[in-house]
């Protein structure tokens, strides 16, 4: 097959022709000052108006009150072999801060940084860190429990109904949390948790919630990074509760708005500014960083209007509680699903068990799938 | 009417222009696309180049993509050849993958590491081995099509890892999370260059499999009989070839070469066991052997071309923040063209008014 590797060889060669053109064009005047170059890595689209956006709205805020940052972004990086090429990419390309933003992305970024060390990674969610890999969350569990007072509130068939991508700690933190407040309210009501196994998958995240609605749930909590389990409640004119960012906001019509009862959500952007900053400066160091609603790295969002004004009071008594630092969702007595206390009263699970917590509440119908070896 | 003729004989000139033109042509429809995109298409094609070829670096990242490309096309061409079509690469790469990582999960941690290597590279290959056997065996003994049997292994063996990774093989420490514990670095396949290049030995075993594969096909009488079984299965059974063996020792060979890539890219790449091990390239050796006209050789570089389009589809959306998309249409076109192109090699194409009876 002569010809073909005569092909090959006039392929690469019109492969370098254009691309040298392509440089020469593409070649941007050197800037006078160095500036820090940031990318930022996402599970999921920029635009998912869920998580991944929320990240992208506190790239944007960077971007705008740090003129001596360049920031930059990859979407849709599918976690494992993919995600660690572009996190090794961005290092050869003069990135020297780069955040990762999904909890799969952790040992590609292990990976990554061991081969980097110039270059400073900070993981979303994480446990494994380096010298230049440091790890950051929110304490969400403060706003799912502020949305569970919601939730019992409003429910009348007191089932809700819990959409949640993986068992992992973070994810079994916001239903134990969010059952917490629901039975502070209603002491007979239950969530029901359906896992989907992806962090974006909107037609799995619908077809989760109406397993749900299916089964007799009026509120629909997400845990996932789309609206999609939203839509799904709307449609079968119940309520829904959003995460990631105020998804009332970005509902297409009135009525739809008014049906998600609230919002748990991220404010990333001062944070990052913050990490940008230290970094420009040098004093920057790897850590864990596990802010709560006192700092405003979370919060809830405006509640909608369906929802009585003495709810909205009472909810915002127990989160000036939170705020002052008077009450934590973990607080005892917390109770298992065998009706075991696990936190005694008067004492409150430390923040080392709440990273590792692999059990559900009270009130919690699910299942965490047994780990092996 | 259009109406194709059979050519004798392909003119030299048409056998250098049509793929000139059928590149071009691709190259085109991608521009087109992107135009719609509101990206200028010269720097698009500009910065897949740089980021394929542009600095040590990222033609260390591109030859990191082409080793196991490189490892299943040279078994394809093999098999192939004996109108064999294994469409079950990706499978094979996942068995190959799952069986050597066995040993490194569970292996004894103080085995040598050479050995500790060498065991975990032939387990692989058997695995993969083992996985494009069964498919060769239903066609021997039932004649069963091996394309619908070799595609559906495929999904058999990604919910195995699937299973595995949600079941007994997960990390406790991940949290729930499907990952296996990290490899030790004794099970770590060397890398060949200094970080943070990626590039690991498994190159030499590419090369190495594919000049093997070569000799196989050209100078031994287990390449002619496959080829001879390829034009002609009935005339190599009246000449006495042993149809059955023959169909599974290839498969057997295709298989191996895909577990072998598998395990490799695993073990000095990844270095965990996890949902997402790269095994559609198990689909882009396909192509690759193809496009390289079932030649192993050709194959290499061809695996280095598509693997180079790969890798600058990362950095287009790194350097000019293109959808990956992009990178998929580009690839496709040129795919498309490609192949159209090989109708006119092979045919004479001509108007006429009507079908002639």
């Amino acid at each position: 097959m002569k010809f073909l590797k005569v092909s090959l060889i006039v392929l690469l060669a019109i492969a370098f022709v254009v691309g040298s053109t392509g440089c020469k064009k593409a070649a941007p005047p050197t800037p006078a000052v160095e500036k820090l170059k940031v990318a930022f890595v996402y599970v999921g689209p920029h635009n998912d108006g869920g998580y991944s956006q929320a990240h992208e709205d506190g790239r944007l805020y960077l971007q705008q009150n740090d003129p001596n940052v360049e920031t930059t972004y990859s979407e849709s990086i599918p976690e494992g072999a993919q995600s660690e090429k572009t996190f090794r990419d961005y290092a050869a390309a003069g990135y020297k801060l780069i955040f990762g933003t999904s909890f799969g992305f952790m040992d590609a970024m292990v990976n990554a940084a061991k081969d980097n060390p110039t270059v400073k990674f900070m993981h979303a969610s994480g446990y494994k860190r380096s010298d230049n890999l440091g790890t950051y969350f929110g304490r969400m569990e403060q706003p799912d429990y502020l949305a569970g007072l919601v939730a019992g509130k409003m429910t009348k068939t007191n089932k809700i109904g819990f959409v949640l991508p993986f068992s992992i700690p973070e994810c079994i933190r916001e239903v134990d949390s969010f059952t917490v407040g629901l039975r502070e309210v209603n002491p007979t009501a239950t969530v029901t948790v359906v896992y989907t196994n992806s962090w974006y998958d909107p037609a799995k995240e619908g077809d989760a919630a109406k397993s749900l609605l299916n089964k007799g749930c009026d509120v629909i909590a997400s845990g996932v990074d789309s609206p999609a389990p939203l839509d799904e409640a709307f449609k079968a004119g119940k309520y829904g509760i959003g995460y990631d960012m105020d998804m009332a906001a970005g509902m297409k019509t009135a009525d739809e708005a008014k049906s998600v009862l609230t919002s748990r959500i991220w404010h990333w952007g001062p944070y990052y500014l913050k990490v940008a900053k230290a970094v420009e400066d040098g004093t920057w160091t790897s850590g864990d960083y596990w802010g709560g609603m006192a700092d405003g790295i979370v919060d809830i969002a405006p509640i909608s209007s369906a929802v009585p004004q003495s709810v909205i009071d009472y909810v915002n008594t127990r989160k000036q509680l939170i705020l002052d630092g008077k009450y934590t969702p973990f607080d005892g007595p917390m109770i298992n699903q065998k009706g075991e206390t696990v936190v005694p009263a008067g004492t409150t699970m430390s923040d080392a068990d709440q990273l590792n917590l692999q059990w559900f509440v009270q009130g919690v119908i699910g299942e965490i799938p047994k780990s092996g070896s | 009417m259009l109406r194709f003729e059979k050519r004798d004989k392909t003119p030299v000139r048409l056998r250098v222009l049509v793929p000139i033109c059928s590149v071009l042509l691709g190259l085109f429809v991608g521009s087109v696309v992107m135009l719609f995109a509101r990206v200028n298409p010269l720097r698009v094609y500009g910065a897949v180049v740089k980021g394929a070829f542009g600095s040590a670096y990222t033609f260390s990242e591109t030859l990191v993509i082409a080793v196991p490309l490189i490892l299943i096309s040279a078994g394809l061409c093999l098999v192939y050849r004996m109108k064999f079509f294994n469409i079950g690469a990706k499978g094979q790469y996942i068995m190959g993958a799952i069986c050597g990582s066995y040993l490194a999960l569970f292996g004894p941690a103080t085995m040598p590491r050479p050995l500790l290597l060498t065991l975990m590279m032939v387990l692989g290959t058997i695995g993969g081995a083992l996985w494009a056997i069964i498919p060769a065996l239903l066609k021997a003994y039932w004649n069963v099509n091996e394309v619908i049997a070799t595609l559906l292994l495929n999904y058999i063996a990604s919910y195995i890892l699937w299973y595995l990774m949600y079941g007994t093989w997960r990390d406790q420490r991940s949290h729930g999370f499907p990952l296996s514990k990290s490899f030790a670095l004794n099970a770590q396949l060397p890398r060949i260059l200094p970080a943070p290049s990626r590039l690991h030995i498994g190159l030499f075993f590419g090369l190495v499999a594919a000049g093997i594969v070569w000799i196989i096909i050209r100078k031994t009488r287990f390449g002619y009989e496959g080829r001879v079984l390829g034009e002609n299965e009935r005339a190599a059974r009246y000449a006495g070839i042993n149809v059955f063996k023959t169909i599974i020792i290839a498969a057997a060979i295709s298989g191996g070469l895909a577990g072998l890539a598998g395990i490799a890219h695993t073990s000095a790449v990844l270095r965990i066991l996890q949902l997402e091990i790269n095994s559609d390239y198990g689909y882009t050796a396909i192509i690759a052997a193809w496009l390289a006209g079932l030649d192993p050789l050709v194959a290499v570089g061809v695996s280095v071309l598509l693997a180079a389009l790969e890798a600058g589809g990362y950095q287009i959306q790194i350097v000019m923040r293109v959808p990956f998309g992009i990178v998929g249409v580009i690839e496709s076109a040129i795919l498309f063209c490609l192949l159209a192109g090989e109708i006119v090699t092979h045919y004479r194409v001509s108007l006429t008014r009507r079908l002639t009876a």
